[in-house]
C-alpha cells in the first residue's frame, strides 16, 4: 500500500500534463464541432458522394455533422496519445529506481521484487484510469451543448473502454522494457523507436493491401471507432488480442524482473 | 568552449540512430511513391470536382495533389517533423535539467565559471547539434526523393525550402522545450515532458487537418512549418519567421533569466 501511494505520488506531475493537454486538445476541437453540427449543407454534400468514394476514405459510416461521426474521426489520435503516456509510464515506473540511484536503497527492503512490480503496476493503472477518466469527462461535458442521445453515450462507453485496452497494453510493453533492458537511457529510446514504428506501421499499411496481415500487430487499428459507431460492440479480436499481449508481457515482466542484475 | 565541446561530444553518438530513423522513415514512405503516382491520376480527377469544405473535412487540399512529388513527400515528411520535433524537446528538457538529474551539479557548479558561461556553452553545443542533424538530414531527404520521384519533376526551390522551414521547427522546439524545462524545479522523466509536447502538438496540427477551424492551429508549431502551406504559396510565410522569433526570444531570454539564480541542490 505503501508502494502505491508513493508512486502514485511521485507520477502524479506527469499525469496531470498528459490529462491537461488531452482535455485542452478535446476542449479546442470540441469548440469546433459548432461548425459542422447540424449543419444541412454538409449533409447534402456527403448525401450526394458515390459509395465508392466515402469507401475510400474509410467515410461511409461516419457523419461528420453528428457528434459521434465527429469524435470517431478524431479517435486514432487520442488512442496515440494515451499509448504514449502509458508506455512511458511504464517503462519510467521500473527504470526511474536505477535511474535516480533509489534501488539500492528501495529493493534492500523486505518485500520481494514480485511484490514491488505488482504495487508499481497497480499504481500505473489507477493512473491510467485517471487519465482514460479525465478524457471521457472532458468529451461529456463539452458534448452537453449538442444534444447527445443514449447512442453517443454508449458509443463514447465503449471508445474509453478501448482506450484503456490499449493503453493495458503500451504499460505492459513499458513494463516489460524496462525490465528486460538494463541500461534505462536505452530502454528509454527503444520506447520511443517502438511508439513510432507502431504509428508509421499503421499509415503504411493504408497505402498497400500487401500488409495486411499485419494488422493483428498494431494496436491503434484494434478498435477502429467507425465500426464501434455503426455496430456499437467492441470488436472481440481486438479484445482478445489486448488482453492476451497484455497477459504476455506482463507475465514476461514478472519472470524477468526478479531474476535480473540491477543496473547500479 | 569546454562545456560546449562536452555537450556535444556527449551527444553525438545517439545522432546516429537519430539519423537512420529519418532515413528510415524518408526511404520507407517514399518507395510507395512510384505506385501512389500512377493510381491516383484518377483520384485527383474526382477532387477537382468537389467543395472545398468537404475536401478540408478529408484533409486534403486542391492545390496540393498527392500525385505530384512535392504533394507526396509533404506527406511523408509530417513524420519525420513530429520526429525532429521529439528530439529537438527532448534536448530542450534535458539541458538545463541534467546537472539535478544525474547529481552531477557539485561538480559543474562549483568550477570558475559563471552561470552564464555554463548556459552559453550547453546552449551552443547543442545549437551546434542540431545544425550537424540537419546537415546530414537535408541530403538523406533529397536522396530519397530522387531516387523514386520516377521521373516526375519538382522544384528544388520550394524543397529546400520546406527543409528550411523544418530547421526552423527545430529550433522552436528546442527553445519552447528549454523555456518549459524551467518552470518546474525537477524534472525526472525528460522523455515523458518531450513526448506530451511534441505528440500534443502533433494530435492539434493533424486534427486541424481534418477538421479545419479557425485557432485549432495557432498553439501548434507545426502549423507555421506546414509543408502544404509552403507548397503552394511556394514560400515561408512572414508568420512562420514571426514565430521563430518570439519562441527563440522568450525562450532564451525566460531561460537564461531562471537559470542564472536558481536553487540547484547538490544532492
Amino acid at each position: 500500500m505503501k508502494i502505491i501511494q508513493h508512486e502514485l505520488k511521485s507520477n502524479f506531475k506527469y499525469t496531470l500534463i498528459w490529462s491537461g493537454i488531452m482535455a485542452a486538445i478535446i476542449a479546442m476541437m470540441m469548440a469546433e464541432f459548432s461548425a459542422y453540427y447540424n449543419n444541412p449543407q454538409m449533409m447534402e454534400i456527403i448525401k450526394a458522394m458515390p459509395e465508392s468514394l466515402l469507401k475510400a476514405f474509410s467515410m461511409d459510416s461516419i457523419n461528420l455533422t453528428t457528434l459521434g461521426g465527429f469524435l470517431s474521426v478524431a479517435s486514432v489520435y487520442f488512442y496515440i496519445l494515451a499509448a504514449a503516456f502509458a508506455l512511458i509510464l511504464g517503462n519510467n515506473i521500473i527504470a526511474k529506481e536505477e535511474r535516480d540511484k533509489t534501488a539500492e536503497f528501495f529493493l534492500t527492503l523486505p518485500i520481494s521484487r514480485e511484490r514491488v512490480v505488482f504495487s508499481k503496476l497497480i499504481a500505473a493503472i489507477i493512473a491510467c484510469i485517471f487519465f482514460t477518466g479525465i478524457t471521457t469527462l472532458t468529451v461529456v461535458f463539452t458534448g452537453l451543448n449538442y444534444a447527445p442521445d443514449a447512442s453517443y453515450y454508449k458509443f463514447i462507453g465503449l471508445t474509453s473502454t478501448s482506450m484503456l485496452l490499449i493503453q493495458m497494453i503500451f504499460l505492459s510493453m513499458g513494463l516489460f522494457m524496462a525490465a528486460a533492458i538494463r541500461r534505462h537511457k536505452r530502454s528509454n529510446i527503444m520506447a520511443v523507436i517502438l511508439l513510432m514504428g507502431l504509428y508509421m506501421l499503421s499509415i503504411v499499411m493504408q497505402l498497400t493491401d500487401k500488409l495486411n496481415f499485419l494488422k493483428y500487430f498494431t494496436p491503434f487499428d484494434y478498435f477502429r471507432s467507425a465500426e464501434i459507431l455503426k455496430t456499437l460492440t467492441l470488436p472481440r479480436c481486438g479484445v482478445g488480442l489486448s488482453i492476451s499481449f497484455t497477459l504476455l508481457f506482463l507475465a514476461l515482466t514478472f519472470y524477468i524482473y526478479p531474476k535480473r542484475d540491477l543496473n547500479l | 568552449m569546454n562545456v560546449l565541446i562536452f555537450e556535444f561530444k556527449n551527444k553525438i553518438k545517439t545522432l546516429i540512430l537519430w539519423e537512420i530513423g529519418f532515413a528510415f522513415i524518408a526511404f520507407l514512405f517514399m518507395t510507395f511513391y512510384p505506385t501512389f503516382s500512377k493510381d491516383t491520376e484518377v483520384f485527383d480527377l474526382i477532387i477537382k470536382n468537389y467543395p472545398e469544405m468537404l475536401l478540408k473535412a478529408f484533409g486534403l487540399n486542391r492545390e496540393v495533389s498527392l500525385s505530384s512529388v512535392l504533394g507526396f513527400f509533404s506527406f511523408v515528411f509530417s513524420f519525420t517533423q513530429l520526429t525532429l520535433a521529439i528530439q529537438a524537446s527532448y534536448y530542450g528538457f534535458s539541458l538545463l535539467t541534467i546537472e539535478q538529474r544525474e547529481f552531477t551539479a557539485d561538480f559543474l557548479l562549483s568550477k570558475p565559471k559563471s552561470r552564464t558561461d555554463i548556459y552559453l556553452g550547453k546552449l551552443f553545443g547543442t545549437l551546434l547539434l542540431l545544425i550537424v542533424t540537419h546537415l546530414f538530414l537535408w541530403p538523406i531527404q533529397i536522396l530519397s526523393i530522387e531516387i523514386f520521384r520516377d521521373g516526375h519533376t519538382y522544384d528544388m526551390m520550394v524543397l529546400l525550402r520546406i527543409l528550411l522551414g523544418s530547421f526552423f521547427l527545430s529550433l522552436s522546439f528546442f527553445f519552447i522545450s528549454l523555456g518549459l524545462s524551467m518552470l518546474f524545479k525537477k524534472i525526472n522523466n525528460v522523455l515523458s515532458m518531450a513526448l506530451a509536447i511534441s505528440f500534443g502538438t502533433y494530435v492539434l496540427q493533424m486534427l486541424k487537418g481534418i477538421i479545419g477551424g479557425d485557432y485549432l492551429g495557432l498553439f501548434t508549431p507545426f502549423y507555421y512549418y506546414e509543408t502544404n502551406q509552403i507548397i503552394a504559396s511556394g514560400k515561408l510565410s512572414t508568420d512562420s519567421f514571426l514565430f521563430l522569433g518570439v519562441t527563440c526570444f522568450v525562450g532564451l531570454a525566460y531561460s537564461l533569466f531562471v537559470y542564472r539564480a536558481r536553487d540547484i541542490h547538490a544532492l
